[in-house]
């Protein structure tokens, strides 16, 4: 997949759980996983802001492209 | 609720339309046999009387049952994909690629429908100018083939809906 989630990476550094954050920005664990996962095929710019709010980050943090073979 | 009331209305019908399907099937089916072994019985029974001609005409009524026949699997598969499509429907599921296919087989079986109907009404007319009046409805069905146009695209909806629906429960 060419869209890397970085959102594991975030959690730890941050030292959040899943669910804390699930919690945080008012969305279901299941969906949240789907993103950490990185198996979303499409992510709402309600959804970034709404991360990017709770993880004090810019949408580049969470989001990384990267060419096939990289 | 009204919703629902249409949904199971018409799944109902659907059901008995099946097994009418299947009773029509085994009438012409008996008809057929009964045409070899009875053949006074069966020219008392359409009401032909004794029109000239009529023996020439009875290998083209044959052809018409046997054609009748073929056309009852057809029938089937009309009426069960669409009952599927229906209970889907109930579910809350329809936007499937299962229903996409389903759909695509109805137009494919309507389609087969429509051709045994074009061969019925031509072996119908030359029957008919045997001098044995038979109505079989031998003019051009403009909503049949309509309907199979229709139903092809609406195949193609359903599998666009399909891929929306894919989308938007991918998207977070």
């Amino acid at each position: 997949m060419a869209i890397v989630v970085r959102l594991d990476e975030l959690l730890q550094e941050r030292r959040m759980t899943l669910t804390e954050l699930a919690q945080r920005i008012d969305m279901t664990l299941p969906n949240l996983s789907i993103l950490k996962t990185g198996k979303a095929r499409a992510m709402r710019f309600s959804t970034l802001e709404a991360i990017c709010g709770v993880l004090a980050c810019q949408p580049g943090d969470l989001l990384e492209f990267r060419r096939d073979g990289e | 609720m009204k919703h629902s009331t249409t949904l199971s209305a018409t799944s109902v019908t659907l059901r008995v339309l099946i097994v009418l399907n299947w009773i029509f099937g085994a009438f012409i089916f008996a008809m057929l046999a009964i045409s070899f072994r009875a053949e006074s019985w069966t020219w008392r029974a359409l009401k032909v009387g004794a029109v000239a001609g009529r023996e020439g005409a009875f290998a083209g009524m044959r052809a018409i049952m046997a054609l009748g026949i073929i056309g009852i699997p057809l029938g089937y598969v009309v009426f069960s994909r669409l009952l599927k499509i229906v209970e889907s429907v109930r579910t809350g599921e329809p936007f499937t690629r299962e229903n996409a296919g389903r759909l695509r087989t109805i137009a494919w079986a309507l389609l087969g429908l429509q051709l045994l109907h074009l061969v019925v009404a031509a072996i119908a007319s030359a029957v008919a100018r045997r001098g044995v009046p038979l109505r079989v409805g031998g003019h051009l069905q403009v909503g049949g083939w309509l309907a199979v146009l229709l139903l092809f695209v609406l195949a193609q909806v359903f599998l666009e809906g399909t891929r929306m629906r894919e989308d938007l429960e991918g998207t977070v």
